[in-house]
């Protein structure tokens, strides 16, 4: 269905020159991704997930073939219209956290409310609910050198999902993260995902993240070797 | 939007944004600092001139040219009648220049001999002490400078040679009454002042003078014969000449100062810029476009000007008030070094010279931010987040 189709990838292929030569990352990928999805992307390391997901956030773009993104043909916008894109529509989680070390909890998950110019009551509302879903509510008035790294990332949750996008991106949100750390963030993902149908995509090798998936896709060496539905994802029973 | 976000990021990174911070506004005080000292010496140089030497102008016998010591002889006559008019009202005094030699320890040295009336109070020289020696044939008056070159002292005598009218050598010998201690080098160097009667005797000149010198708020005079007006302007021109003069020396002083100052910001903005990228490549996947981040980096450089405009202020503030207040003592006697300069210099802040740097340093500043920044625009993000910042 075209009008459920968050990603729509046909025919991508991403070369990086090396040196005088070029070094294929991606190739002969197609792929579609339905609203609401909570899609992970596998593979050993260097299979080319995170080439893969700054492609789709529009953050790199294709060598070959169409990427269509929330709608738009990423190959015919510019770099503000992508900015764009990003700043109304996705949000982003590192797995390295990325948050700016000299805001506070509230301030950093404010940032993408600001830049979508949403008025002051509002986005203390906004802050305030995103910072609850994820716990944080008696952190918010700490920097980040003061969290744990579970806080951490759960402000970078809070941050993605603040301006409620359509799509999450998400690179190996857990691998810093202890065992019980990693399911309390999945947890908390998953239940997003479900109250909002918002979409998300994983880049992971972490076998915890894949017990909360409902399909994956498996990458390697830049080719997509095999594409998962899973109906019964393990950590629901 | 964007002012708020680099005010916080600044406010934020406390320790780094305060040495920055400091080190922009050490190089505003310097700026403040050296070119109020230098606006301060000319001011005091003028008032100096003003003060001892021009007051509210001069008339000058035709021929007078005082750069010309060979012009002196033919420079003299009677005084055109109005000016002999401000004479007698004690709104002027006139000078008589003439050249001369003198032997000082049986040494010879040519010197101006100036015949100036002792109880003139127009000019602030200490001609009274001119006055009240019946016993000794000719007192005169002599500077510091030229008391050391002369190695005369108050009490010494020595031989004065000279030309008089009718063109014969005829000599006398003077006396050292006082040592006056004056910040002008004009008054001083090669200088030896005499009772004006005097002068005019020996020379054989009786009523003649070489210029005339009157009080401020003298108006012009009508009747002035051949005798040339010099107003305050064109008197104090060669004083400015020779600060002009000074002046590529004062403005190199500013551009390296400006220079010190642009290369802190710019070195601090290249710095943070190549720290700062994942905040960079962050600030991209939430959404910024680059020219905002540029915008927000420059904004952040330019803020630091500001700030640092503060941090003169409170930090430097002190310091600027009471050199300016009290002046600064200078260890060296300048009168030597024909320049006059206060014993104590005091530094003027104009506020044009605030405005003026103030500006100035706010559009290098910028300049400085906006160049570092720029390279951000060239950035893939995708590099900015794995922290390679170089483009
Ligand atoms: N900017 C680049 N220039 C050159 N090669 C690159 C660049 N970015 C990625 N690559 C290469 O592309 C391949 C895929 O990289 P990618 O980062 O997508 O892998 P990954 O699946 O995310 O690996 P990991 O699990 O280690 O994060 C790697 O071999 C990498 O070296
Ligand atoms: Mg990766």
């Amino acid at each position: 269905m075209e009008n459920n189709g968050v990603i729509t990838i046909n025919n991508l292929v991403k070369r990086f020159p090396v040196g005088g030569d070029f070094f294929t990352a991606l190739k002969n990928i197609d792929l579609t991704l339905n609203k609401g999805e909570f899609t992970g992307m596998i593979g050993p390391s260097g299979s080319g997930k995170t080439t893969l997901l700054n492609i789709i956030g529009g953050l790199d773009s294709p060598t070959e073939g169409q990427v269509s993104v929330l709608g738009q043909a990423l190959n015919d916008t510019s770099h503000g219209e992508r900015a764009r894109l990003r700043r109304k529509h996705m949000g982003f989680i590192f797995q390295s956290y990325n948050l700016l070390p000299v805001y506070t909890v509230f301030e950093n998950v404010e940032l993408p409310l600001i830049l979508n110019k949403i008025d002051k009551d509002e986005r203390r509302s906004m802050v305030e609910q995103a910072i609850e879903s994820v716990g944080l509510t008696d952190k918010m008035d700490s920097r980040p050198n003061m969290l744990s790294g579970g806080e951490c990332q759960r402000t970078a949750i809070a941050r993605a999902i603040v301006h409620q996008p359509a799509l999450v991106l998400a690179d190996e949100p857990t691998a810093n993260l202890d065992a019980e750390n990693s399911h309390h963030i999945m947890k908390i993902l998953s239940n997003l995902n479900q109250e909002l149908s918002t979409s998300f995509i994983f880049a992971t090798h972490d076998e915890k993240i894949m017990a909360y998936l409902r399909r994956i896709i498996h990458l390697d060496d830049g080719e997509i070797t095999e594409d998962e539905i899973i109906d019964n994802p393990k950590a629901h029973d | 939007m964007l002012l708020k976000i680099a005010l916080k990021n600044l406010l934020g990174a406390r320790l780094r944004t305060f040495l920055n911070i400091l080190v922009t506004a050490f190089s505003f005080f310097l700026i403040l600092f050296m070119s109020a000292m230098y606006d301060g010496m000319l001011q005091h140089a003028k008032q100096v001139t003003m003060d001892t030497e021009i007051a509210g102008g001069a008339y000058w016998h035709p021929e007078y040219d005082p750069m010309d010591p060979m012009t002196f002889e033919d420079a003299h006559s009677a005084l055109p009648t109005e000016v002999e008019t401000l004479v007698d009202e004690k709104k002027a005094f006139p000078v008589l220049v003439s050249q001369a030699s003198i032997y000082p320890g049986g040494r010879i040295m040519p010197a101006i001999m100036k015949g100036i009336p002792p109880g003139q109070n127009i000019v602030n020289m200490p001609t009274d002490a001119l006055f009240g020696y019946e016993e000794i044939t000719l007192p005169v008056l002599i500077g510091k400078g030229m008391a050391s070159d002369t190695k005369l002292e108050v009490g010494d005598a020595f031989t004065i040679r000279w030309l008089d009218a009718d063109r014969t050598y005829d000599a006398n010998e003077g006396t050292v009454v006082h040592i006056m201690d004056t910040e002008n080098f004009k008054l001083d160097i090669g200088h030896i002042w005499i009772p004006l009667n005097k002068a005019q005797t020996m020379l054989a000149m009786e009523g003649e003078a070489t210029y005339v010198t009157y009080e401020k708020g003298v108006p012009p005079v009508l009747d002035k014969g051949d005798w040339i007006p010099r107003d305050i302007n064109y008197l104090v021109q060669d004083m400015e000449a020779i600060i002009e003069a000074d002046k590529p020396g004062a403005q190199v002083m500013y551009l390296i100062l400006l220079a010190l100052a642009a290369m802190g910001i710019f070195n601090a903005q290249v710095l943070s810029i190549f720290r700062r990228g994942r905040e960079i490549g962050t600030l991209m996947a939430i959404g910024m476009t680059r020219p905002r981040v540029v915008g927000l980096f420059t904004l952040e450089g330019g803020l630091n000007a500001v700030l640092a405009a503060v941090a003169t202020l409170i930090f430097f503030g002190p310091i600027l008030w009471y050199f300016g207040e009290f002046g600064i003592p200078l260890p060296i006697d300048y009168t030597e070094m024909g320049m006059i300069m206060a014993k104590r210099l005091v530094p003027v802040y104009t506020i044009g010279l605030v405005v003026s740097t103030t500006i100035l340093v706010s559009i290098i500043v910028l300049i400085v931010s906006y160049i570092p920044s720029r390279r951000i625009a060239r950035m893939k993000p995708t590099d900015a987040l794995r922290g390679k910042a170089a483009a």
